[in-house]
């Protein structure tokens, strides 16, 4: 096997990885799960005392925040998360989330600094 | 135009070229930027030089493309190209999209593939694929349920067929019957395809089972389809040697005329029939010989121009149709159906005659 059949290799084997390692965890990225989930979710947010409402949602998290979600909710938790975490860091905020997956009963989740 | 003489296969550069293009049109360009959410929080530093990331991107995907199309160093261009495209999903989980993936890692690979072996890697790439698609369902309770997919169809879709056909069967009966083929279809592709005697059932496979999950949905799941397509492209026996065309003079006249045409690597050699023997094409591929149908359908599998055809004119129907879903929807099925009967085995049944 040459250099480039060995980069082929570990890039297949990482995949293989990223299957496996997607069953410790509640996101599906890069585990090749595409239209597995289908989540019906709405965010609601309050950043520094003021009421963001959808356009102004999605402008932040670059994503839309209800809607259909196609793969696991926790996809788009994980963006909430780690903006609010970083670039959010110092804001106020109080999120909502109101989702149900596969037409099973509606969860919450919320997250608040 | 050119696909022959580099060190890439000629089908395999074609599914290059075709990728970018599908890319282009699908917005990639605008969407590289500076890392926003990155997966690889370390990416985040790039963000205290504004623009730099987004501009070193977009130079390497300006300057590979180049290269790629004009047929130089595309290897190299097709793995850098592989490379940008799965920085950008690394560089911001909302740019994350399988169909935007799966085009990544067939660049990347392809730019690791030789000119005289398969693409073997291309194909383990599908198998991952599948294989990887069939095990995350098979996990999930709410497909051996059949909630997934009564709530995907009929809550999320509204989709018209699950509705009337679901209320003729026992409760969640289609949900959990289309649950079970969904994922026994992808674990099946991708056990056949690591097995050398069945990968061209394999890919059959794969183009009806797909085209059957669009006809039923009517969705293309981003540019997920499309993206399939052109990678199968990698499959194809292509021809090592200059492929020996002989002909009736008095029968297909414009088909050889457009081949000929459009055969801008001059791959082909046409000579007129000689001997007894009744047929109106015979095409000689590499030590094999196939004659009537068979070689027009092979000769048009062989012509890279055919690939752009289809590629320009799926792009033309969904400019034309785009403010008709149902026109569109119907015209796409109709073209790809009749393809997929064109170039199956059961034409040759059916169209005997040439």
């Amino acid at each position: 096997m040459n250099f480039r059949n060995y980069l082929s290799a570990l890039f297949i084997l990482l995949q293989i990885g990223g299957i496996v390692f997607a069953r410790f965890t509640e996101q599906r990225f890069f585990c090749w799960a595409p239209y597995d989930i289908q989540t019906n979710y709405k965010v609601t947010a309050v950043i520094n005392n003021e009421i963001l409402g959808p356009d102004e949602l999605e402008q932040r998290y670059g994503y839309r925040m209800e809607g259909w979600e196609q793969r696991s909710i926790y996809n788009i938790f994980s963006i909430i998360e780690q903006y609010e975490a970083t670039y959010g860091k110092n804001d106020s905020v109080s999120i909502t989330a109101n989702y149900a997956i596969n037409g099973h009963e509606e969860q919450v989740w919320t997250l608040e600094h | 135009m050119r696909f022959e003489d580099t060190p890439m296969q000629g089908n395999v550069l074609i599914m290059c070229k075709l990728l970018i293009l599908l890319l282009l049109y699908h917005g990639l360009f605008s969407k590289i930027g500076d890392p926003f959410v990155p997966f690889v929080q370390w990416l985040d530093i790039f963000n205290t030089i504004p623009g730099f990331f987004e501009l070193c991107l977009k130079i390497i995907f300006i300057v590979a493309t180049t290269l790629l199309f004009f047929n130089y160093w595309v290897r190299t261009s097709s793995f850098l190209l592989g490379c940008v495209v799965i920085l950008t999903i690394l560089a911001s989980r909302t740019a994350y999209y399988n169909h935007k993936l799966i085009c990544g890692c067939a660049l990347l690979l392809a730019g690791l593939t030789n000119k005289n072996q398969l693409p073997y890697f291309i194909i383990l790439q599908f198998v991952i694929l599948y294989i990887g698609a069939s095990f995350n369902k098979i996990l999930d309770t709410d497909w051996w349920s059949g909630a997934f997919m009564h709530n995907w169809l009929l809550n999320a879709r509204e989709n018209v067929f699950y509705t009337n056909i679901s209320q003729l069967l026992p409760d969640m009966f289609l949900a959990k019957a289309m649950s079970y083929m969904a994922f026994t279809t992808e674990f099946l592709i991708g056990i056949m395809l690591l097995i050398k005697r069945y990968r061209n059932f394999a890919v059959w496979f794969i183009i009806v089972f797909h085209t059957l999950l669009f006809t039923i949905i009517t969705i293309r799941f981003g540019h997920f389809l499309e993206s399939i397509a052109i990678i199968l492209l990698a499959f194809l026996n292509w021809p090592k040697k200059k492929m020996i065309i002989d002909f009736n003079p008095e029968k297909l006249k414009v088909f050889r005329k457009v081949i000929s045409f459009f055969d801008f690597d001059k791959k082909i050699i046409w000579q007129h029939r000689t001997g007894e023997e009744d047929f109106a094409i015979k095409l000689k591929k590499d030590g094999e010989t196939v004659k009537g149908l068979q070689a027009v359908k092979d000769i048009v599998l062989y012509t890279p121009f055919f690939y752009v055809l289809l590629f320009v004119s799926d792009l033309i129907i969904r400019e034309v149709f785009l403010f008709n879903w149902k026109y569109l929807f119907t015209i796409n099925a109709i073209l790809v159906w009749a393809l997929i009967l064109f170039f199956s085995p059961i034409s040759n049944k059916i169209f005997s005659r040439i």
